[in-house]
């Protein structure tokens, strides 16, 4: 039996006293809560999921529903409120296909995931912005971070950064591309001290 | 077994989406209204495109904060004084290339060689700093154009339209020309300003040494400038003034988004300052020429030019709609 916290409104149905959320809320409340618990919760989809789908795809559906979820009402707490979704997600998908019993599926207490504390990976965040940073930036490949530096610190156009690097207009989207899909990985999924942290 | 209904498309091509739009829309030069619109539209269409642009941009916004770990020693990103010289080597490669190409045919030689170029420019009041890869610098000034060579072809400028300040790394295996309605200048490791007035250009020399070879009028030789030479060819003449320091400082005064006036008439500023400005200033029934100004202003300090006019020389300014009349 999975319970879902009390926090959570029932999938589906309005809460009936509210309205809804605000996107800008929504968006808020998501990148400053869910975003940093990418790493736990991609982890413990790993741990729950042993069918071998794509990690990713099961991440975004999870986030639909975060999405679907909190945009009637933002929860009092995130973490529980995402690992909920995420361990109830596994098991409609288990149902369907019955490949595993669902005893299977790990307890949410078992990977210590349901506490209220902020999980230590955001208080590192917030600690070590600044390092973190770093470190994702002298990952990035040279020339990919020279671009990504050119254009968000220094606010270049792409055609001056093409000028400014030697290479073409269309390079460059590349490039920047490249860090953006990186950046996201390096900042969310990963776990801190992964990627050669000291 | 029964396929698990996929409501939202593959997380990757979504996460690709997104990032397409995250650095669209970071260009504000061609990110228009419309753009806009199918931006909405697509983020719209799922909460899977919403939560995807939302994780990427969140971390793309971070990465402004890599301004703060400069002191820690970012910053080696900066075109530094030529080491390698990577063009000799693209040189050495498009070399090849071309004999390749001249094996092909006379007409694949000509679609090979057409050189690509990137045009930048400024509106009316605006200023914009261009470095290229050897670090040389093009300052362009207000409502200027200029186009500039790709890849190795950089060194290659065309000076369209407005005025531009020249900062130019010196090589004298790969020469930096400047070309603006036919007339030719070309460092020999230099500072210098174009500006362009129509099918005349002016030329003037601050650091080091150019030569000028104008349209029409080239006698011999190119025309060696020295610092302090200003040089000016319409294509029918070439004249040659040489200016003291202090005039030069005002040449260049508008990389300062100064104005420097030097016994210079109410006219001639005014002029001047419709160059930065879009709303332009008229002067109406007087001559011009009798008010002389000296001193430095704001290039868009509208408002101060109608006060310096009114409190120095006791003339009226009036609105008339966008357009500021100055008359007695």
């Amino acid at each position: 039996m999975v319970e879902t916290p009390d926090t959570k409104p029932k999938l589906g149905e309005p809460h009936p006293e509210d309205a809804g959320v605000s996107t800008h809320d929504l968006k808020a409340w998501f990148v400053r809560e869910v975003l940093p618990l990418e790493a736990s919760l991609v982890q413990y989809l790993r741990t729950a999921w042993r069918a071998g789908d794509d990690i990713a795809d099961l991440r975004q559906d999870v986030y639909v529903r975060v999405f679907e979820s909190a945009s009637k009402r933002l929860p009092q707490s995130a973490r529980p409120f995402v690992f909920a979704i995420a361990r109830n997600l596994i098991i409609d998908r288990l149902r369907r296909n019955r490949i595993v019993p669902i005893e299977g599926v790990p307890d949410l207490d078992a990977i210590e995931v349901a506490s209220d504390e902020p999980g230590p990976d955001r208080k590192t965040i917030a600690r070590d912005e600044l390092r973190r940073l770093r470190l994702a930036l002298d990952r990035l490949p040279p020339r990919c971070r020279e671009a990504v530096i050119l254009k968000r610190v220094e606010k270049l156009s792409r055609p001056e950064i093409a000028l400014r690097m030697g290479i073409s207009e269309n390079t460059v989207k590349r490039h920047l591309a490249d860090a953006a899909h990186l950046l996201a990985n390096m900042f969310y999924a990963e776990q801190p001290g992964a990627g050669g942290e000291e | 077994m029964t396929p698990t209904p996929k409501s939202h498309a593959d997380a990757k091509a979504v996460e690709a989406q997104a990032v397409e739009w995250l650095i669209a829309r970071d260009e504000p030069d061609s990110w228009t209204g419309e753009k806009q619109a199918e931006f909405e539209a697509w983020l719209a269409q799922s909460p899977a495109h919403q939560t995807a642009f939302w994780r990427v941009e969140a971390s793309w916004m971070r990465t402004e904060l890599f301004a703060d770990l400069r002191p820690f020693g970012f910053g080696a990103h900066r075109a530094q004084p030529q080491r390698n010289r990577p063009w000799q080597s693209s040189f050495r490669i498009a070399a090849v290339a071309s004999l390749l190409v001249a094996a092909i045919g006379l007409g694949a030689t000509i679609y090979f060689r057409q050189p690509e170029t990137q045009t930048f420019s400024t509106p009316i009041g605006g200023r914009k700093i261009l470095t290229l890869l050897d670090g040389s610098q093009i300052e362009l000034n207000t409502n200027t154009v200029v186009e500039i060579g790709t890849g190795e072809n950089q060194r290659h400028v065309n000076l369209l339209q407005g005025e531009a300040f020249f900062q130019v790394h010196h090589d004298p295996d790969h020469i930096f020309t400047v070309t603006a309605a036919g007339h030719r200048v070309t460092d020999l490791g230099t500072k210098f300003v174009l500006r362009t007035h129509g099918q005349a250009l002016e030329v003037t020399l601050l650091e080091g040494k150019a030569s000028l070879e104008p349209d029409n009028v080239r006698v011999g030789e190119p025309l060696i400038l020295n610092p302090g030479d200003v040089a000016f060819t319409n294509g029918r003449s070439v004249t040659l003034e040489k200016r003291p320091g202090r005039q030069l400082d005002e040449s260049i005064a508008w990389r300062k988004g100064l104005l420097i006036f030097d016994n210079t008439s109410l006219a001639e500023a005014a002029a001047e300052f419709n160059r930065y400005n879009a709303a332009k200033i008229t002067i109406s029934d007087i001559d011009g020429k009798q008010f002389k100004l000296n001193g430095a202003i704001r290039v868009n300090d509208r408002e101060e030019f109608a006060r310096l006019a009114r409190n120095l020389f006791g003339l009226r300014v009036e609105q008339r709609g966008n357009e500021m009349v100055i008359r007695r």
